[in-house]
């Protein structure tokens, strides 16, 4: 049985935040986590979680490089927990080591943007959200390791969140044919999908209470940048969001605001890029006490070509910014 | 009552050049310098490579523009795709030639037109003749006459990808003309469901979505851009007998070439089931990818109101590429249901699932992932044309969407997705 | 909340509260209408959305602009 196993700076031993920019290392051995996982670990796969959500493509590479000549029975990716930023590289990672043919296991908190990141290819442990659940997280992530590498049912070794694995195949009849049978069926009260019916299932946050003593933040996927673009924020596949104080600000002007989203047609955006972020709007609602406060910052990134999974980790990571901050209610524009 | 279509199928066996276009037992000839010389007529058109590929071949075509059948309307040739070649009359009377087995495919690299800022980003269309992937495009079983264009320098991209459309139509048409006198082998009586149907038979027509979205982007519908058409209804032998045609050159997976209007799976599967299992309706085309709100939820309304007003009790919408068009079609479905018609989805998936969906889309037909990589394959022989940027940096790996047809949402390929 | 010209689009994606904007090219504004019917215009819509925030729910929803128009997806 061959395992490599993959880990973020932390667990690897390199350090916290200020490792986080480090590129992919490959380390004979187990190292971390991996020595308690009680496996034979040929190697440890290691890259910063920075490194990897601002330079996915040049890190992807590197780990399925390496993942490509070693060919492993298993990929172990984690656990994550609820880390956001780690949980999305190991399960982009399991994700495009599928589409190579091997199969991976990871571990994370269900909620994590790894999650959808996955994409339903890879076997994952549901895991606490933080990394008490270690112990508890490692004997079931080895025991499914060891029943995928030998080719056993891998639901008898323990729980894992739903897979969604599907791929191309020519059906014995034409699209054509099978969307008239289907509906057909479907008016004789059979009613049958070829495509599962996605179902987010979240649950709904609470209203903000008291709304005219309320800080509300302004987020939009929109491109909004200051004029010149000074983070230089791609018009798509975007791979960061960026804020930008907005205290003292009455209004976005076109000579001092534009967007660089190049998703759509920009003329009505630079003629006044109020049309894409309210901000004049919610000042007069401010000043006339109906909502308490503006948050001082304005959140943007570029919503075009997108993944969900990346979103989500934007998302993520904007959410708990706003958290720390005190801010109750977040009014988001989408393009 | 108008005269029904007559659907004449001369079955090719083989093609090859010859001194004058004939055909005999099969055995289509072609005259290479005529039918070069047919869309040379046409500027900013300089030159027309023309090269004939059959299944099996060791070949990839790249730079793929659009399929076209070869028909004429044999008593009336000036009708043949009415409004885009000649007189602006209605499509679906009288006889049609076709040539069956044979496609006309053309080609052509935008590159050195102006505008082509725009077409950095116009993806690869390639069909493989033989090999691994083959089967993606339902033109690697049909024996081909490949048409590459090359245009002057500095002409506009609007009027090369106007001309690239009529000429190839041109084309289509002259070589049709080969048939005239022969014995067909095969005719087919469309008359648009006038036939008796019984009322205890459910009323299915098909809503089938429409690109306009510039030059490079579009459908023609009598030879007019259809960019400000409200949802209407047409017979289905105005769209099997060349009312509509493509000018869509962008994702080849899930674009809809001339050809699948012309010999539509689901218009023909169901004008056969009509008064035996079913009573075909209609159909019901209105365009998609639409920006505004407004637009979005008014042309779903009115597509359900059309719908409605055939009396249909079930609907079956077909779209085209992904992203914008797909959230159209959902809320089309949504409409559809709201007024009392049952629906069913034809949709292309991606590596991210689903770009839309709504509650009501419970019967969803998948054409296949078009993010899935296809199987490698080197081939000993590339047909591109003059020039072609995309031929020279052929990526070793392609995937699903890069093969013309191969995820086509009008229902006429087999690809579809299964638990693996 | 979440204001867009594509509703499903959101709600697919989560999002318990989403109104419905104007286009996809300005979802809090119209250039067809004067600078003063703009600015109203966006000031409704914000208002709008303020409510969104305040109200309870316990599905996914969208709403529109006009209260009376309002319409809840499960």
């Amino acid at each position: 049985m061959k395992v490599l196993h993959y880990v973020n700076q932390f667990f690897a031993g390199m350090g916290g935040e200020d490792a986080a920019s480090t590129p992919p290392v490959l380390i004979p051995g187990a190292v971390g986590p991996g020595r308690g996982l009680g496996l034979e670990i040929s190697a440890t796969l290691a890259c910063g979680d920075d490194y990897f959500a601002e330079h996915e493509d040049d890190a992807l590479g590197q780990l399925l490089a390496w993942l490509d000549e070693a060919r492993p029975d298993v990929l172990v990716c984690g656990p994550a927990f609820g880390s956001g930023r780690y949980g999305y590289a190991c399960g982009t990672l399991a994700r495009e080591a599928f589409r190579l043919g091997i199969v991976s296991v990871c571990g994370m908190d269900p909620q994590n943007p790894g999650v959808l990141a996955a994409q339903g290819k890879a076997y994952i442990v549901p895991t606490s959200a933080n990394v008490a659940g270690m112990r508890d997280a490692l004997p079931k992530m080895a025991a499914l390791t060891v029943a995928l590498a030998a080719g056993e049912d891998p639901s008898a070794a323990g729980p894992f969140l739903p897979r969604h694995v599907r791929r191309n195949a020519f059906a014995a009849e034409t699209g054509a044919d099978r969307a008239v049978e289907l509906l057909l069926a479907k008016i004789a009260g059979d009613t049958r999908s070829e495509i599962p019916i996605p179902d987010p299932g979240r649950i709904p946050p609470g209203p903000v209470l008291d709304i005219a003593a309320a800080t509300i933040a302004l987020v939009t996927e929109s491109g909004c940048v200051p004029r010149g673009n000074p983070d230089q924020l791609p018009s798509r596949h975007a791979r960061s969001w960026h804020r930008y104080a907005i205290d003292g600000v009455a209004s976005l002007s076109p000579e001092h605001y534009e967007s660089v989203h190049g998703g759509f047609e920009l003329g009505a955006a630079s003629e006044d890029p109020n049309r894409l972020v309210p901000l004049d709007a919610l000042r007069q609602l401010e000043a006339s006490r109906r909502v308490g406060t503006v948050h001082g910052w304005l959140y943007t990134t570029t919503g075009n070509g997108t993944p969900v999974a990346a979103a989500a980790l934007f998302g993520q990571a904007i959410a708990a910014e706003l958290n720390e901050e005190g801010v109750d209610g977040v009014i988001l524009t989408g393009t | 009552m108008p005269a029904p279509l007559e659907i004449a199928s001369y079955h090719c066996v083989d093609v090859r050049f010859g001194p004058a276009g004939s055909f005999r037992n099969g055995i289509l000839e072609l005259e290479r310098e005529r039918l070069r010389e047919l869309a040379r007529d046409e500027p900013p058109i300089v030159d027309v490579e023309i090269t004939l590929v059959r299944p099996g071949d060791p070949v990839r075509l790249v730079n793929v523009l659009d399929v076209v059948e070869p028909t004429v309307k044999i008593d009336r040739p000036e009708a043949t795709f009415p409004g885009s070649l000649g007189f602006d009359t209605k499509a679906g009377v009288g006889r049609t030639n076709r040539v069956d087995g044979l496609a006309i495919i053309s080609m052509a690299d935008f590159g050195p037109t102006r505008n082509a800022t725009l077409l950095k980003d116009l993806p690869l269309a390639v069909i493989d003749m033989s090999g691994p992937a083959a089967p993606y495009s339902p033109w690697s079983k049909t024996r081909n006459v490949v048409v590459a264009y090359s245009f002057a320098a500095g002409a506009s991209l609007e009027a090369a990808a106007r001309t690239a459309r009529r000429a190839t139509l041109r084309i289509a048409q002259e070589i049709a003309e080969a048939t005239r006198g022969a014995m067909p082998d095969d005719s087919l009586v469309l008359d648009d469901g006038t036939a008796e149907a019984s009322d205890d038979l459910p009323a299915i027509c098909v809503v089938l979505q429409l690109g306009a979205e510039g030059a490079v982007y579009d459908t023609f519908l009598y030879g007019q851009p259809i960019n400000e058409l409200e949802p209407r209804v047409l017979a289905p032998s105005e769209v099997l007998d060349g009312a509509l045609v493509n000018q869509a050159f962008n994702w080849a997976a899930v674009r809809n070439p001339t050809y699948v209007y012309q010999r539509s799976r689901l218009l023909l599967a169901l004008s056969g089931m009509h008064g035996k299992t079913l009573r075909f309706a209609g159909v019901v085309v209105g365009i998609s990818y639409l920006e505004s709100a407004l637009d979005k939820e008014r042309v779903a309304r009115l597509a359900a109101e059309a719908a409605a007003s055939l009396g249909a009790d079930g609907a079956i919408v077909a779209t085209f590429s992904s992203g914008y068009s797909h959230a159209d079609a959902m809320l089309t479905c949504r409409a559809c249901e709201a007024a009392g018609v049952r629906t069913a989805i034809i949709v292309a998936e991606t590596d991210s699932g689903l770009f839309d969906h709504v509650e009501e889309a419970d019967c969803i037909v998948s054409v296949g992932n078009i993010d899935e990589p296809a199987p490698q394959w080197q081939p000993e022989a590339i047909v591109a044309p003059p020039g072609s940027a995309a031929a020279s940096e052929l990526p070793s790996r392609l995937s699903i969407a890069s093969y013309v047809g191969a995820a086509v949402q009008t229902g006429d390929a087999q690809l579809t997705m299964v638990p693996a | 909340m979440v204001i867009t010209a594509l509703p499903s689009i959101a709600s697919m994606a989560g999002a318990t509260r989403v109104l419905r904007g104007i286009a996809i090219t300005n979802p809090v504004g119209d250039r067809s209408l004067t600078r003063e019917q703009e600015v109203e215009l966006r000031r409704a819509i914000t208002e709008r959305a303020l409510t969104m925030l305040e109200t309870e729910f316990s599905r996914r929803s969208v709403w529109e602009l006009k209260p009376g128009e309002a319409t809840t997806t499960p």
